[in-house]
């Protein structure tokens, strides 16, 4: 068991520092080319992606939302609205979806000048009449500390807590050699 | 107990026999009991937080639940303290009881037990947190989830602690059994093995705590609430450990019952203390009328894990009548990492029964309102989410009985 232990020990360690890197890559390096987070929502009878620019926005800049209907035949119109969430004092924010070339995709932008807790709903107009359906999102205040940073501080432990648990490895080798002895 | 293992640790531990050490144990012990008492408060103050949260916001900093876990962190975190000081100057004056098998160095500074050095880096680590997490309040708004950085860092720092405090029990337990002092018992538990499963229990119900807002992982137009994972972790870290501990074949079911006990604790202290702590301070609910109440499906919840433990119970029991030592029951990692895949599916298939009026995260799979979910997509998230719950059994199942040698064995 002690040597399988201590393999295992090893492989969290190794996954944890895998992790950290994960965590030490910042989203918009990881989203080059490609939308920083995708939403899939069912507005009603419309089943759409909703493509943000930002994985997480910032208060006062702008948020281009990408609107892709999984039926490319659909011409669809409509309209983004920002709610405020619980705890969050701000008015309801509207902004209109355009289409984009003669595809069926829409595009609009929106800007929150306050941070915390909001929803962004999106409301569609089509063949078969109007619906709306949101999703949550934080946002941050200008210039915050972006999270992957917060991340890398507050899992910092991790390295004293991996470094104990293989410290405990070795004092239960220990114990168990004089148990044997 | 085997009197060769006593044998054994007295041949290594030769300084802890006798009457000589009476101030170290006492020392030891009191500590160990007040930080108990600091984790109850903590545990109350957590849930009390999470439910003014949900009822009332984050007005301040100060909140009065932010008010009990703070003033539970600074006292477990003294108390640390004071023992590692003492016992550094005590090592240092060569007294009794305070020597290399009994204390761990810290820096080639500290000489203290293995517990309070725990323990203490767990409070500082709470400690270190509080202001980053305010600060992330400032930046991210009120209403930032459970599972945002700073709060992570607060729940590694509990945990940490929590394991520090059996850690201290565990030792002086371990040096009782060693010398065949049989003072108190219930239940054939000694009070120091009751502080041992009464902190692993607090551990549990921080699992508990925490659990129904773990974060939510998207597969397409199929959600799954990952609760499930510290469940399945913490369930069989704390069964595995108590018996390996206590090598006694009632240890886990005991448990659950202190379980049971925290969480009525919980849920008469909690409400009330809401209700109690806005009607004085003339604040008003978020949603006008959805007031705390006391709730037995919250209760009655550590019942989600009383087949498990009764297999594991069981399978000593029945070991143990076929002749077997308990020391020697479910050794290798490979018995322990099977016996944590077997107690893992009870508990997560009892979880959602008992949860279902409690909370809409109950049934794990949620599809997306109106989203089409593919049969092949079910098929592969269920498979992979099984095997990953399993893995989090089997993983906390090796960690319990590694903790659990420890605490049997270890006098630091």
């Amino acid at each position: 068991m002690p040597g399988h232990i201590g393999n295992l020990l090893k492989g969290v360690c190794a996954l944890l520092a895998l992790v950290a890197c994960v965590l030490l890559a910042p989203g918009e390096v990881l989203a080059v080319g490609m939308p920083a987070r995708v939403v899939t929502l069912a507005v009603g009878a419309y089943v759409v992606d909703v493509d943000l620019d930002q994985a997480q926005p910032y208060a006062e800049r702008p948020l281009t939302l990408t609107v892709v209907p999984h039926d490319s035949t659909l011409r669809l119109h409509g309209r983004i609205i920002a709610e405020p969430g619980l705890g969050t004092d701000a008015t309801k924010l509207y902004a209109k979806l355009t289409l984009q070339g003669h595809s069926a995709v829409l595009v609009g932008t929106i800007s929150m000048p306050v941070r915390g807790a909001w929803n962004l709903v999106i409301e569609l107009t089509g063949p078969q009449g109007q619906a709306r359906a949101g999703f949550p999102v934080t946002v941050a205040a200008p210039g915050a500390m972006p999270f992957w940073m917060g991340w890398v501080i507050a899992l910092t432990p991790l390295v004293a807590i991996a470094w104990w648990l293989l410290w405990l490895h070795r004092y239960r080798r220990s114990l168990a050699g004089r148990q044997r002895g | 107990m085997a009197r060769s293992e006593a044998h054994a640790i007295e041949a290594v531990h030769p300084g802890l026999s006798g009457q000589a050490d009476r101030g170290e144990r006492r020392l030891r012990r009191i500590g160990a009991w007040l930080a108990l008492f600091f984790l109850v408060q903590g545990e109350l103050g957590a849930v009390w937080d999470r439910e003014w949260h949900a009822f009332v916001g984050r007005d301040q900093f100060w909140t009065p639940p932010h008010t009990l876990i703070y003033s539970c962190i600074a006292g477990a975190g003294l108390v640390a303290l004071t023992v590692v000081l003492l016992d550094t100057a005590r090592y240092r004056r060569g007294m009794a009881g305070v020597d290399d098998s009994s204390t761990v160095p810290v820096f080639g500074l500290f000489h203290a037990p293995l517990g309070f050095v725990v323990a203490g880096f767990g409070g500082l680590l709470v400690l270190i947190a509080a202001p980053l997490d305010n600060y992330w309040h400032e930046l991210y708004g009120i209403d930032v989830a459970l599972w945002a950085p700073f709060h992570v860092m607060d729940i590694i720092g509990g945990v940490v602690g929590s394991l520090g405090m059996v850690q201290a029990f565990a030792s002086e337990a371990t040096i009782d059994r060693e010398r065949g002092r049989a003072g108190w018992n219930f239940l054939g538990f000694s009070a120091l093995e009751l502080g041992v499963l009464t902190t692993l229990a607090g551990l549990l119900n921080f699992a508990l705590t925490g659990f129904l807002q773990f974060p939510i992982a998207t597969f397409g137009p199929l959600d799954v609430s990952t609760y499930p994972l510290p469940l399945a972790a913490g369930g069989a870290f704390c069964f595995i450990g108590a018996l390996r501990f206590t090598c006694k074949p009632r240890a886990a079911t005991f448990l659950v019952g202190l379980l049971l006990l925290h969480t009525l604790a919980t849920e008469l202290f909690v409400p009330w203390a809401v209700r109690t702590a806005v009607a004085q301070q003339g604040m008003v609910y978020r949603v006008p009328g959805h007031v705390p109440y006391f709730r037995w499906d919250y209760t009655l919840l550590p019942l989600l894990f009383l087949v498990s433990a009764l297999i594991v119970d069981g399978f000593y029991f029945w070991k143990m009548r076929r002749g077997s030592k308990p020391e020697h029951v479910l050794r290798g990692w490979r018995a322990v990492g099977l016996m944590g895949v077997i107690i893992t599916p009870p508990a997560l298939l009892t979880a959602p029964c008992i949860l279902r009026t409690y909370s809409s995260y109950a049934p794990v799979f949620l599809p997306q309102p109106g989203l089409p979910v593919p049969a092949e997509l079910w098929i592969e998230v269920v498979l992979f989410s099984v095997l990953v719950a399993l893995l989090f059994g089997a993983g906390g199942a090796i960690m319990g009985a590694e903790f659990g040698d420890i605490w049997r064995w270890g006098t630091r």
